[in-house]
């Protein structure tokens, strides 16, 4: 996936590979036999005949970018207060469509060229990482010098973003047929809300939630480690 | 010239002109390509050409179940295209094949050229 390769051809190819190889070692071939050089490079050789799977790769950038402003709302909507200036309300989304464009763009540039020299693929990535936090920078520190008015969501209003949050969360975890984007929120903001509600002091609540987050991450991962062990078997 | 060079262009042609004869999958392509006498070629070789071969159109992939039971197993089979491109190698390899069995050919047995008269 990070290589950009479509994952579905990776593991179709790999599925093609496993056969041959099953069918070779009955014949009594060792691996060495079939691949005729180091697997190291046979696999980049196989690489090279995959193309980038930009559309794949958009889609999960399309993804993380509803998943951070719900956490963003979700954050604040704990704390109680969700205020911001005009600024950031419009800038921040500003800047996520602003990206979704520039990462399309990139990666239709990039299959394009793919054989081209891999420093200009390399320029490409850096520039498109680089790109949000440049431009959140620059709203930040326009936020500093510029007065804008300063938007308030009341009650009714908090609990509107809050559920529209909750929504972009569940539709990105359907999509990713995984409940992990459920999970690590329910994690981090489950106790931390919990423990708003009782009078326990600060140091205490911050203490207790941390070591939920932990312990619920290590027995998910756990879970998850054991479902791929049995997968491989 | 190594023998991985000048295989290079050759594997295409050769693979196209066995999925001609009838669709078969990776790991029997390979035993053929082997008793056809390319024994310099390691098996797992064919993968990158078949996967260029895919993405150039000149291959299809479909899925058949065995009947033993087991994975699907993918099978090849020549598009259109395909069949033109193999026309197509046929001819190059004839041209490219009898050119060099005449330069050969025209030495003499210790290996110099027979001198133009």
């Amino acid at each position: 996936m990070s290589s950009g390769k479509s994952e579905g051809e990776v593991q179709d190819v790999v599925a093609e590979l496993k056969d041959h190889l099953e069918e070779a070692e009955r014949a009594g071939k060792s691996v060495d036999d079939v691949v005729g050089q180091s697997p190291k490079a046979y696999m980049q050789h196989l690489g090279r005949e995959m193309a980038f799977d930009g559309k794949g790769f958009l889609k999960i950038i399309a993804m993380i970018i509803p998943n951070v402003f719900a956490y963003i709302i979700i954050a604040n909507f704990i704390q109680g207060e969700m205020t911001f200036s005009t600024i950031q309300l419009i800038g921040f989304p500003l800047v996520a469509v602003l990206f979704l464009l520039a990462a399309a763009q990139a990666f239709r540039n990039l299959s394009v060229r793919s054989k081209a020299s891999p420093f200009k693929n390399g320029a490409t990535y850096i520039a498109l990482a680089a790109m949000p936090m440049t431009l959140f920078l620059g709203l930040m520190v326009l936020d500093i010098f510029v007065e804008t008015p300063t938007i308030v969501f009341g009650p009714t209003g908090q609990l509107v973003l809050f559920g529209l949050a909750v929504v972009a969360l569940l539709i990105v975890s359907v999509w990713t047929k995984t409940w992990i984007n459920l999970i690590i929120p329910l994690l981090l903001f489950g106790p931390q809300y919990a423990f708003a509600q009782t009078s326990l002091p600060l140091e205490q609540q911050l203490i207790f939630s941390m070591l939920i987050l932990f312990v619920g991450m290590g027995i998910f991962l756990f879970v998850w480690w054991k479902k791929n062990q049995q997968g491989q078997a | 010239m190594a023998m991985s060079q000048m295989l290079k262009g050759l594997l295409e042609g050769c693979l196209l002109a066995i999925i001609d004869k009838g669709e078969t999958y990776g790991y029997e392509m390979s035993e053929k390509l082997q008793a056809y006498g390319f024994t310099m070629v390691s098996e797992g070789s064919i993968y990158p050409v078949l996967l260029r071969m895919k993405k150039d159109g000149w291959v299809e992939t479909i899925q058949k179940t065995l009947p033993s039971g087991g994975p699907k197993r993918k099978y090849y089979i020549l598009t259109e295209a395909g069949r033109q491109e193999l026309l197509a190698f046929k001819q190059r390899w004839a041209e490219v094949s009898s050119g060099v069995d005449r330069v050969l050919g025209e030495g003499n047995e210790d290996g110099t050229f027979k001198k133009e008269s």
